[in-house]
């Protein structure tokens, strides 16, 4: 270390800021990294919390996701960040489901496929070995039959994946017998179905209880947190939970010598110095870290010279289509509660221009809430009758969405409960976006009524903000993107951003898979390239 | 209070709306025991257990340490369901008493006397919960009703006919735990391919 109190602080406790840690800290248990988090820690694995979870729907958690008021939206389109973020220690992972889809090779190329939104500065074939990576560390359960061979499309030859080196380290959940209707309305539309590749850290005991998982199966950062501080190997990591970073010092225009959080203890300042500093603070907080940060050498911010910092927001449209049958004679449920049948064919290159969309089949139809039926005092033939009455089925999507320099996250006014300064949201939709999501719509209806269920309604959900992505976005000059292939910020020589917020696209899926395999790619440049 | 409500002096004696105060401790085995009573009748009054509820007995036993050792402790709500059951049962004999309590009498009352249109379930907050009674059904009745469907109670209502529990029969559902250590047994039905 050059006279500094840390070789290493890595801001945020999310899978990225862990997956850092801890590979670091595999390469040399001696290292010294500080940690912050802005967030509290939630009992995990708790019996208590997880019967309050099956009985009242409550999450341990609850109170660390976002509310709408924390972040303000101002655009001609409202996003909504209820929900989208945990901020806690473990981050958000601690919240998602664990689907792990791979980006596609044309995910990487979006700007010159389409005239819209980023390229990235590499290919697929180039993260293709850390999705590899990825896979292992987070167990992902997969189907190796759906994907492409290397060199071929996953469209021209039906496959829903695309090409894969190393086989997946689980094997799939399978389909549910209620899936098998959609199956085969898929195959005669010929799209194809797939098996949804699920991230599943521990043995799963199939509760469906993902949300909360009373065994830890499903992964989560909190649970590499746990592992990290608990290694006596590892004295010299210091992590600080409820302690919000205010901003970054930088003490010329390349370097940024320390960051200033906030001492859960006292309330005071702190300041801490590093030789390198990364943000793995998501796609809300990244971008405002660094407008925050680095006067006087930076006017705009820490690498916001082209004023590209918090601009090109993008996140998943949500689509639905619903349909109903008169009957429900099998009496199926969706047995698992996470989704289990899934499809590639509309993500592919062909659709890009429209906006790919992944189709899901979605896990909470058909259902029938038992118990609520009895706690609502109907007798046992009443509920029967509801059990095998009318069965409703849903088919979902992840429509994609192009990043548009007009749209930006910037600096709210105040600070939200956790000390953080809130989101400035100014986003609006393209004028087609409309046009474009009822092309895929028609798609998606088509399956329902293929079934033979009665379509009752194909909704586009509100901007929501669970996937957000792209705002400090990687190019290859600072006049493409905010940081460089290797996640440096451009015009500094020690300070790295990684999470969504580096990827230049959001595809058609979700992103953590990829944030994961962009993650060890980067934890291999640092070791390789020791100040 | 209504007239119109089952039960006598201690089902209709009026209480505040909040969880019972009450220090995390272990049950008594009456307690349990008169617990438990109310949890077989569940079974009984629906019809949803192959034998009897024994096999659901230790995810139940579970659940009440949980809520008994940790805080929020439900232990003056267990107290005070006993005491509405025992006056229940009293009034109406075993069968009747449950029924009552289960099907649609049990319900609380709005100010009019009608019993509330809306069930006391997951995520809904309830309107009143102003009487013993309405804290029995509440924070008892309806959360054990909710342990013995995601134990395993969900099989009757999902495969009404199986009388033995097979590898073959399995069957989901969301809260219960259905896995294995081996892999080769499906948690649920699963979707088998025809043969072309």
């Amino acid at each position: 270390m050059n006279g500094t109190d840390y070789a290493y602080i890595i801001v945020g406790s999310g899978v990225a800021g862990t997956t850092v840690a801890t590979k670091l800290l595999e390469a040399d248990p001696n290292t010294p990294i500080l940690m912050l988090e802005a967030g509290p820690q939630v009992p995990m694995k708790d019996r208590r919390y997880w019967w309050d979870y099956v009985i009242y729907g409550r999450k341990a958690y609850d109170p660390c996701e976002d509310r709408d008021n924390d972040n303000p939206s101002v655009g001609g389109t409202p996003w909504h960040s209820r929900g989208s973020r945990a901020i806690m220690y473990g981050g958000s992972t601690v919240h998602w489901g664990g689907w792990t889809m791979r980006f596609k090779p044309e995910d990487f190329f979006l700007k010159t496929n389409t005239g819209q939104g980023g390229d990235w500065p590499y290919d697929y074939d180039t993260l293709e070995p850390y999705y590899c990576r990825a896979d292992e560390y987070l167990s992902v359960c997969g189907d190796d039959k759906d994907s492409a061979d290397r060199g071929v499309p996953a469209s021209a030859k039906n496959k829903n994946d695309p090409w894969r080196s190393k086989p997946y380290p689980l094997p799939p959940y399978p389909w549910t017998e209620s899936d098998g209707e959609m199956i085969k309305a898929f195959r005669e539309l010929g799209i194809t179905p797939g098996r949804m590749p699920l991230a599943r850290y521990r043995k799963c005991m199939a509760t469906g209880t993902c949300k909360y998982c009373p065994f830890g199966a499903r992964f989560s950062g909190s649970y590499i947190l746990d592992d990290l501080l608990s290694e006596p190997k590892y004295t010299n990591l210091k992590f600080v939970g409820t302690a919000p970073v205010t901003r970054l010092i930088a003490e010329s225009k390349s370097r940024i010598h320390a960051v200033e959080y906030i001492d859960p203890a006292t309330g005071g300042t702190v300041t801490a110095s590093g030789d390198r500093i990364i943000l793995c603070t998501g796609a809300y907080e990244a971008p405002k870290l660094l407008m925050l940060s680095g006067r006087p050498y930076w006017e705009n911010g820490i690498g916001n010279d082209h004023d590209l910092v918090g601009r090109f927001p993008v996140s998943h449209p949500f689509l639905s289509v619903s349909g109903t049958k008169d009957k429900n004679e099998e009496r199926w449920i969706q047995e698992f509660d996470f989704p289990t049948l899934m499809s590639r064919t509309y993500d592919t290159e062909q659709y890009q221009q429209n906006g790919k969309m992944f189709l899901m089949k979605t896990a909470s139809f058909p259902n029938v809430d038992i118990a609520n039926q009895m706690i609502a005092g109907k007798t046992r033939a009443q509920i029967d009758e509801v059990v095998t009455g009318p069965r409703q089925v849903q088919l979902s999507a992840f429509m994609e969405q192009m990043g548009q320099y007009s749209n930006r996250f910037s600096i709210g006014e105040g600070t939200t409960r956790f000390g953080l300064s809130r989101t400035k949201i100014d986003f609006t939709l393209p004028p087609d976006f409309q046009e474009r999501a009822n092309k895929n719509l028609d798609l998606m209806q088509d399956v329902i009524r293929q079934m033979g269920y009665t379509v009752d309604s194909r909704p586009v959900g509100s901007q929501d903000g669970h996937h957000t992505s792209s705002t400090c976005r990687m190019g290859k000059d600072p006049t493409e993107g905010v940081v460089d292939a290797d996640l440096k910020v451009f015009g500094t020589s020690n300070l790295y951003v990684c999470s969504n917020a580096v990827h230049p696209t959001c595809a058609a899926v979700n992103p953590t898979l990829t944030l994961v395999a962009v993650t060890l790619k980067l934890t291999d440049h640092l070791l390789a390239n020791q100040p | 209070m209504t007239d119109t409500m089952i039960g006598g002096e201690i089902c209709k004696q009026p209480l505040a709306s909040q969880l019972l105060a009450a220090e995390p401790r272990k049950l008594t085995r009456a307690e349990i025991d008169g617990l438990w009573r109310i949890f077989v009748a569940i079974g009984t009054v629906w019809k949803n257990t192959v034998y009897d509820s024994a096999g659901l007995k230790s995810s139940w036993l579970e659940f009440l340490t949980a809520k008994t050792m940790s805080r929020p402790s439900y232990v003056s709500e267990y107290v005070n369901a006993l005491e509405v059951v025992e006056e229940l049962i009293k009034i109406y004999g075993e069968t009747e008493a449950f029924e009552n309590l289960f099907l649609d009498n049990g319900r609380p009352l709005d100010n009019k006397g009608t019993p509330l249109n809306k069930p006391l379930c997951k995520n809904d907050i309830p309107i009143k919960l102003d009487t013993r009674i309405a804290h029995a059904k509440h924070f008892v009745v309806d959360e054990f009703i909710r342990v013995q469907v995601v134990a395993g109670g969900f099989r009757n209502f999902i495969r009404p006919h199986d009388t033995e529990i097979r590898p073959e029969n399995n069957v989901n559902y969301n809260g219960f735990i259905a896995g294995s250590r081996f892999n080769r047994i499906k948690p649920v039905r699963p979707f088998e391919e025809p043969s072309k």
